[in-house]
């Protein structure tokens, strides 16, 4: 099938107005939040679960790649045509079809965003727990596909906590629902299965999240440091004192710098880190739960904690910690975001490694992460004008995911392999870890269509002889 | 001849290093569904668990992975038996990290050793089964048991941060990690929760923690009508009170008083900080429209009530009563409780959707209808537990559906010869 008979072949599926191929078009398509691009042959974008599924059969029979998106928000490339092929753009597939208060659920389509969900059940006391710093512009689909994290995992769990069930398009074009509002169905945990995996095993059509009801309070805490240590020693303490806080961020001095210019919050510049941390709960126990952080601040030699009095006092600091990559633009004019995750005992080493690498090739590397999880957020700032500047950011990034590994971590907490990390698999995975992946691709995507060159490394060429 | 004098040495030799038995009396200790196995082996290490299970299969033998054996004689009936693979000699706690709130046990552990292990640490592991004491973790996860505190905590599903699995190609595979957020790869480790020891032999598996809660105490109330007792379940699941558990039961447990007119108990558990409890206790009755009776328990009684609830019917009919698990909306419990209306005893958990009935040996039940009408509220009914010639005689998973199709094609993948488990989740699985 060539490009015209493909376009046309798309367009009795989705409508011809809902094809794109115009080489403006393809390119803005080609790339997403990640350094990485490719070369898609259409944009399909789909109306309905069946159009999505009807794209994904044509695909199926033609053999082509079919790259899943949403907003094009993902870190790791994991939204780029790799092999070319075809781009589903979920961004039509955007509209809640359910809140079920009495089963605190929602059954969304893929495209809204999670910032619109939020809105959607806030004033009936309701909030979906996962809440990363894009959601005002990142899809349910793709929170799903990632797994996405946010601040308050540490206490709420990760996207596949929240998620109930799945209307899923597999590879082969069927559909299929998988969990429900029903717990625990038998058979095997294919959402649990599904969530994370990046589109290489199927495409969530509709999604069933489960609701959490809003904390009655919430006290925000600002801890201000005079060396990275003791603000990583911090985190330890708390969690080992018996105290879950909703969240506990951290922003290192470089972080601090952009932030402080970007927003005029009135941060300290002279400060090596500041940690937020947040208890929700009943208001009851919130002011001692507060007391206990600060005392706890102050052991480990915080210079200040401050309380956050107001809801506009508590804004305010969340739109620095929200805005913080955006901010880095002050700084330089491209950087590159690493995702490593260390035992949050591991954390203050993790932050050693991570600036003698800075240090070692000459870069500069901002940290604003989510310290309570141990989930690093590196940047790595660059010029990408200055020659050869990418080779040297990507094996900096190589080098702190390799210590993320050493220290019993993991190589992306919350951002995706994509096409950015596959070379670093087998930092954590054996060959047999790798194997038993790559037997599940092949069972739910015998034909290889599915986001194909994502998530698994290559397979050397002995094993596709034996296996 | 039995072909199968053969095997047995070719499958000893093809995993020298694995302690073996073979004497009936050893092996009668291992029967199940009816059937005895050849061999058994009780491996030390997971690398020999891995051994024998790959030396079976590749015998084209099947394998009844064997933990504290409380969940044995459960769902189809196992097709075949050849090995029983006990994991009772892997029971390790292979690293306790304090203050990263995390544990890594091997699977052959019992929840109680576990837990006993944390409790000095004045940390637990929020996973509940019916019997603890025998019950060992990698049962637990296999069988994905779970129990009232799953309303607050999740299930294995959202404690579990990585796993050490035998699969029968010999290889052992490590799923996940040890960090709460991880998204490196396929979460293989969410398949093998709750697939019954049919898609790998599970050998060690990493859990996130939680702090003991500084106090833990229970509001119960009485009702007549299941409409006022599951408005009372349904009212403190939208509170924001922090509700640990609601359960609804048809019999007064441990410790809760019998009450005149009353058909119904809900229990609720309140677990957390001092304050956060002592509001709870004040609140949630004010909640309870309609009680016949209320009243709050702490200490023993408060203990003995919550673990009888995490027994999930266990034990509650006479030998031979079927245990059924309907799974439904948490909404439509109600209705659930009362499609069930002539079960000998009904508990329901509030919140999570899921109810347990024990239905009276000699007497028939309707399973078809009772499957028609869930089905209709997106609900599913489970023969969770029952003598052999009914298991053998009913679905007891249910009719399959359309996911059924990619569950086979996975079954395949990971255990190409069916070794594992053949027919306990049914056809092909």
């Amino acid at each position: 099938m060539n490009q015209a008979q493909l376009i046309e072949a798309l367009g009795a599926l989705v409508g011809p107005q809902h094809v794109l191929h115009s080489p403006e078009d393809l390119y803005l398509y080609g790339y997403d939040a990640s350094l990485d691009r490719g070369a898609p042959q259409a944009v399909a974008l789909p109306g309905s679960a069946e159009e999505a599924a009807a794209v994904m059969r044509l695909a199926h029979g033609e053999n082509l790649p079919v790259t899943p998106r949403g907003a094009g928000t993902n870190l790791s490339g994991g939204s780029v045509a790799a092999a070319g092929g075809i781009v589903l753009a979920l961004s039509r597939l955007n509209r809640i079809l359910e809140i079920d208060l009495p089963n605190r659920c929602a059954l969304v389509e893929p495209g809204v965003f999670n910032l619109t969900l939020q809105k959607a059940v806030a004033p009936h006391g309701y909030l979906f727990a996962p809440d990363p710093a894009s959601q005002k512009v990142s899809t349910l689909g793709g929170n799903v596909g990632e797994n996405s994290g946010g601040p308050h995992c540490l206490k709420y769990g990760v996207t596949l906590n929240h998620v109930l069930g799945m209307e899923l398009v597999l590879p082969d074009g069927e559909t299929v629902f998988v969990g429900g509002k029903a717990p625990d169905r038998p058979g095997y945990d294919l959402t649990g299965l599904l969530v994370g995996s990046e589109g290489t095993l199927g495409i969530a059509t509709k999604i069933l999240v489960r609701l959490t009801p809003q904390p009655e309070g919430v006290r925000t805490l600002l801890a201000l440091f005079d060396d990275l240590g003791s603000a990583g020693r911090t985190v330890s303490a708390v969690i080992a004192a018996g105290i879950i806080p909703a969240t506990l961020e951290m922003m290192d001095h470089t972080v601090i710098q952009a932030v402080e210019r970007a927003t005029h919050a009135g941060l300290p510049l002279d400060v090596a880190a500041l940690l937020i941390a947040e208890v929700d709960g009943l208001q009851d126990e919130l002011d001692e739960q507060a007391a206990q952080i600060t005392a706890i601040c102050q052991q480990q030699g915080a210079r200040e904690v401050k309380a956050a009095h107001s809801q506009a006092e508590r804004d305010a600091l969340w739109a620095g910690r929200r805005g913080a990559f955006g901010a880095l633009g002050q700084l330089a004019p491209s950087y590159l975001v690493l995702d490593g995750t260390v035992p949050r005992t591991r954390l203050p080493e993790a932050l050693e490694r991570v600036a003698e690498v800075g240090r070692r090739y000459g870069l500069a590397i901002g940290d604003v992460f989510h310290a309570g999880d141990g989930n690093l957020h590196p940047l790595i700032l660059f010029d990408p004008q200055e020659p050869g500047i990418l080779e040297k950011v990507r094996a900096a990034g190589a080098e702190i995911l390799h210590a993320c590994a050493d220290l019993g971590g993991t190589i992306t907490g919350e951002h995706g392999i994509g096409l950015e990390k596959i070379e670093a698999m087998p930092l954590i995975f054996s060959p047999a870890d790798l194997e038993a992946m790559w037997a599940v691709k092949r069972a739910l995507d015998p034909a290889g269509v599915a986001n194909p060159g994502k998530v698994l490394p290559p397979r050397p060429p002995q094993q596709e002889v034996a296996a | 001849m039995n072909p199968a004098d053969g095997n047995l040495a070719q499958v000893r030799q093809a995993a020298p290093g694995v302690a073996w038995l073979e004497a009936p009396a050893d092996l009668a200790a291992y029967a199940v569904d009816g059937l005895t196995p050849r061999l058994a082996a009780r491996p030390h290490t997971p690398r020999q668990a891995a051994e024998a299970l790959a030396a079976a299969a590749g015998a084209g033998w099947a394998v009844v992975p064997w933990g504290g054996g409380t969940h044995m004689a459960v769902g189809q009936p196992r097709r075949r038996l050849d090995l029983a693979l006990d994991l009772r000699s892997l029971h390790g706690i292979s690293e306790h990290d304090r203050d990263n709130l995390t544990v890594t046990v091997q699977a052959g552990c019992t929840l109680a050793a576990l837990q006993g292990a944390l409790r000095a640490a004045r940390q637990w592991l929020p996973l509940e089964a019916p019997d603890p004491s025998r019950a060992t973790v990698g049962g637990v996860l296999a069988a994905n048991t779970s129990g009232p505190r799953r309303l607050r905590y999740g299930t294995a599903r959202d404690l579990v941060l990585g796993l050490e699995v035998a699969l029968p190609n010999g290889e052992l595979i490590h799923p996940g990690g040890k960090t709460v957020k991880n998204v490196a790869g396929y979460d293989l480790s969410r398949l093998f929760i709750g697939a019954w020891g049919t898609l790998g032999v599970l050998t060690a598996a990493t859990f996130r923690l939680v702090p003991l809660a500084l106090r833990s105490s229970t509001v119960w109330a009485s009702f007549a009508h299941p409409d006022e007792a599951f408005a009372f379940a349904q009212a403190l699941c939208g509170s924001r009170l922090g509700l640990a558990a609601v359960e609804v039961i048809s019999a007064p447990l441990a410790g809760l008083p019998p009450t005149a007119g009353a058909a119904l108990w809900v229990a609720t558990l309140w677990e957390g900080s001092e304050a956060a409890v002592r509001r709870a206790l004040r609140e949630a009755p004010t909640l309870a429209q309609g009680a016949l009776a209320l009243g709050e328990l702490t200490g023993p009684a408060h203990d003995a009530l919550w673990t009888a609830l995490a027994r999930n019917g266990l034990g509650q009919g006479g030998p031979g009563s079927p245990l059924l698990r309907v799974g439904a909306p948490p909404s439509r419990l109600a209705e659930a409780w009362r499609l069930l209306e002539c079960a000998s005893f009904r508990q329901v958990r509030g919140g999570s959707g899921l109810l347990y009935a024990v239905w009276p040996a000699a007497e028939a039940m309707p399973l078809a209808a009772w499957r028609a009408e869930l089905a209709q509220w997106g609900g599913y009914l489970a023969l969770e537990r029952g003598p052999l010639p009914l298991r053998r005689a009913e679905w007891v998973w249910g009719p399959a559906d359309a996911a059924a199709r990619p569950m086979r094609a996975l079954k395949q993948a990971l255990d190409p010869r069916g070794c594992l488990n053949p027919g306990l989740l049914g056809e092909d699985l």
